[in-house]
């Protein structure tokens, strides 16, 4: 074989290579095989505006991959030392206090299933985080014993430089311990901080210890169960504490302290941010009302009409057109309303050539000042929102503050 | 002569050449300067895609297209060479057995890359404190999970790859096939990046809008992972009755449907790899720069359950968790925005690369045989010079 022969060899490989290559791409999707899996917080039947996130609705997609659940500190009974303070459980701290005197005291109950890795490497873990070296093989399984909710536990006593998860270390610290570990489960009890104050405190913390137990009795530790039917979400998850999801029934024509009543043929539309209700009129939904609440004047009566009328082509009120204009009686006040035709420019790009708009801006006052301010506004195009305008104001004067 | 012969031959000379060796590094020397140059415009994951793990690309030039062979077709066609060129021609030659271990070092190097392409999985698992995982899922890939709720609490879930979708149109829909399933999946709209809006009543949306809502799709970012795919998705049932849905990779929660008195859900999201293990997040730390915003230092204890037992580990900077094949990297935390008090994520970039030690084994071999081959050399020339009078 020469070499041009060679090279013509070589070119028909990789040319065989391109072709196959090129040809391997149309095969159609297919399900894999049905894999039953955990739930990680996956849940069903949620609706629309909280699956992309318009709702505050617990769950919605500014909460995604908050935690779903947890254990709570419910399950246990404990008296609290005085100057010690509780703080928010994770669902691995089912107890988490600290000292109102100094932050870096820490006292935790952790509870696993398993022996957590075992006495020795849990007693060498704790003295590497006080930067001490571990104990000989077998040593740890000598140390002290106490209680640990009414287990035999090993006694952690050390003192050191304190740098938990490898961060700058904390000098002149003590930690004490109780480790109760069996194959069944396990508890840790990790009381952490300052050594001068730990010495302090150590006597409340032998009290706190003896005096923690299990609400139930008859549930072992490793069996501590959340409630049914309450739930963690991220509004809570920095106080860790559970809540109890409200009731539809609560939800429709009720929200942010006002309640109403929607006309026949408005559509509620998906939630959206900064709105309390939003609804869309017309066959095609070609127009749409909403409400809007802000806290005290919202910016101004003058200056939100301005802005409404500018997003229509027209140029800003005079002081008499203001104290022209037409209110009805709402909320207990009047609400201010104002009528703009022209050609509706939204914050969007949107665009209505021939559009209409109805608002109305009422305040809401407590001694003098205003405490909130109400926004409803309707635009469209003309025949759409005209055909509307008996209907709108029947809805502005159906706000309600809601009980 | 015997043809088959003569091809052999050729074929062996053909793949044993040294310039072919040259060739084909000059070609991975263009691939990696052109691949670099292009992440100028394009991201990397894109770019590593179509330069390296290719076979053939087209390199764009202004409106002139090259055609070149893609890093691996050359990377393939290296390893034969070496193997051919340095392992067969070298066969019976004396004093070359240091180069061939060598040889055999760097093809280590070539299968270690091979498995990892072929083999490995890599991802993210991003928790808060109290919260458990046992998988891990892709900063890229995307895949569509049909679920449905069993009565002990889990999940019965069949996933599709996202990129058999991806063609999708209303001309030509993508049709997944729902073996056993009273009803058939078509992907009918597929964007690679989009963002959802409500539908308000002074626009025209420019894709359908289902329950007020629609995906307007966005131009493809730079960074691959920031782009939120969407997809349309129409369940056609037995009978003939349709129900559309949206999808996005973004949403909190799949989208639910009934056929036939079940329940089931549809979720675009990216792919997730199991782990065998399950990891909880007991708490994260983070320490910053003093008067900055820059962490100094950050770190997460997790709890890892075997479902035998359970034990507690710290994993921070460059101080992985390596398990059951899997390797756990402190990677990130978040919210970036978020005040004091907030609760924070910590995330874990996890792999899963069969051929991790694969390469560290094939450099050790490779300074042995070089060991060996300059070693020999070297007390041969020795020898010589002592025995010079």
């Amino acid at each position: 074989m020469n070499s041009i022969q060679r090279t013509v060899f070589a070119a028909a490989v990789v040319f065989g290579g391109f072709l196959s290559w090129s040809c391997g791409h149309d095969e159609s999707p297919t399900f894999s095989e049905p894999l039953t899996v955990e739930n990680f917080g996956t849940r069903f039947g949620v609706s629309t505006s909280e699956r992309f996130g318009f709702s505050s609705a617990p769950g919605g997609a500014s909460a995604a991959g908050a935690p779903a659940q947890g254990p709570t500190a419910d399950a246990f009974l404990y008296d609290l030392p005085e100057g010690w303070v509780e703080r928010a459980p994770t669902s691995m701290r089912l107890i988490n206090l600290g000292h109102e005197d100094d932050p870096r005291v820490e006292l935790t109950l952790v509870l696993l299933a398993g022996d957590g890795g075992g006495i020795g490497a849990n007693v060498n873990r704790w003295r590497g985080q006080l930067g001490l070296a571990p104990l000989p093989e077998g040593e740890a399984e000598g140390l002290p014993t106490g209680t640990l909710l009414g287990e035999t536990a090993v006694r952690f006593d050390a003192s050191g430089a304190y740098s938990g998860m490898g961060s700058t270390a904390e000098s002149d610290f003590r930690m004490v311990g109780l480790l109760a570990i069996d194959v069944a489960g396990s508890a840790f009890l990790k009381f952490t901080g300052p050594a001068a104050l730990i010495a302090t405190e150590l006597a409340s913390f032998e009290a706190f210890a003896a005096s923690l137990r299990v609400k139930d009795p008859d549930a072992a530790p490793g069996s501590v169960g959340v409630p049914p039917a309450v739930s963690a979400t991220a509004g809570d998850a920095a106080s860790g504490a559970p809540v109890v999801e409200a009731p539809e029934a609560l939800l429709p024509n009720s929200k942010d302290g006002l309640s109403w009543t929607p006309p026949s043929g408005w559509r509620q539309a998906p939630d959206r941010q900064m709105r309390s209700v939003t609804y869309l009129l017309g066959p095609q939904g070609e127009a749409e009302c909403y409400v809007a609440v802000l806290g005290g004047d919202g910016g101004g009566l003058k200056s939100n009409l301005d802005r409404w009328r500018q997003q229509m082509g027209a140029g800003p009120l005079s002081s008499a057109e203001l104290a022209g204009l037409e209110r009805v009686p709402s909320l207990g006040g009047a609400a201010v309303l104002i009528d703009v035709p022209g050609a509706y420019r939204g914050m969007s790009g949107e665009r209505v050539e021939d559009a209409l708009m109805l608002g109305a801006v009422l305040s809401q006052t407590n001694g003098g000042s205003a405490e909130r301010t109400v926004f409803v506004k309707l635009v469209g195009p003309t025949g759409t929102v005209e055909a509307e305008r008996g209907a709108f104001r029947a809805f502005v004067q159906s706000l309600e503050g809601a009980q | 002569m015997n043809p088959l012969r003569t091809i052999g031959t050729g074929l062996l000379r053909v793949f044993s050449s040294f310039r072919l060796s040259v060739t084909l590094l000059v070609f991975l020397g263009l691939l990696t300067w052109l691949g670099t140059l292009a992440q100028v415009d394009r991201g990397l994951y894109e770019v590593q895609k179509e330069y390296f793990e290719s076979l053939f690309l087209v390199h764009r030039v202004g409106a002139l297209g090259i055609p070149l062979p893609g890093g691996n077709l050359v990377l393939g066609l290296l390893a034969v060479n070496i193997l051919v060129g340095g392992l067969w021609r070298m066969r019976g030659r004396k004093n070359v057995s240091g180069v061939i271990v060598v040889h055999v070092g760097i093809l280590m190097l070539f299968a270690a890359g091979l498995v990892k392409l072929q083999a490995s999985n890599d991802g993210h698992t991003t928790l808060y404190e109290g919260e458990s995982k046992s998988y891990f899922q892709s900063y890229h890939e995307l895949e569509l999970a049909l679920l449905r709720p069993l009565a002990d609490g889990k999940i019965e879930e069949r996933t599709v790859d996202g990129a058999s979708l991806a063609h999708a149109n209303p001309s030509h829909p993508a049709v997944v096939d729902g073996q056993g399933l009273p009803f058939r999946v078509e992907v009918t709209r597929y964007f690679e990046n989009a963002g959802v809006m409500p539908k308000g009543p002074m626009f025209d949306a420019p894709t359908p809008v289902i329950d007020g809502v629609f995906a307007r799709p966005k131009p493809r970012e730079k960074l691959n992972e920031q782009n939120g795919a969407a997809v349309y998705v129409d369940v056609i049932a037995a009978d003939g009755s349709v129900q559309n849905g949206l999808l996005w990779v973004y949403d909190a929660h799949p989208w639910t449907f009934d056929v036939a008195g079940e329940r089931y859900a549809l979720d675009l999201r990216r792919k997730r790899f199991p782990m065998p293990f399950r990891v909880s997040l007991e708490r994260f730390r983070k320490e910053d720069h003093p008067r900055t915003g820059m962490p100094r230092w950050f770190s997460s204890d997790v709890t890892v359950d075997s479902g035998k037992s359970s034990r507690l580990v710290t994993i921070f900077m460059n101080e992985p968790l390596r398990q059951d094949g899997l390797v756990l990297y402190q990677a990130s935390w978040g919210p970036s925005n978020a005040r004091p008090g907030d609760p924070l994520f910590s995330s874990l970039a996890v792999v899963r690369n069969p051929s991790d030690q694969w390469p560290l084994w094939g450099c050790i071999v490779i300074a042995a045989g070089l060991l060996w081959h300059f070693g020999r050399k070297l007390i041969r020339h020795v020898s010589r010079e002592v025995a010079r009078p």
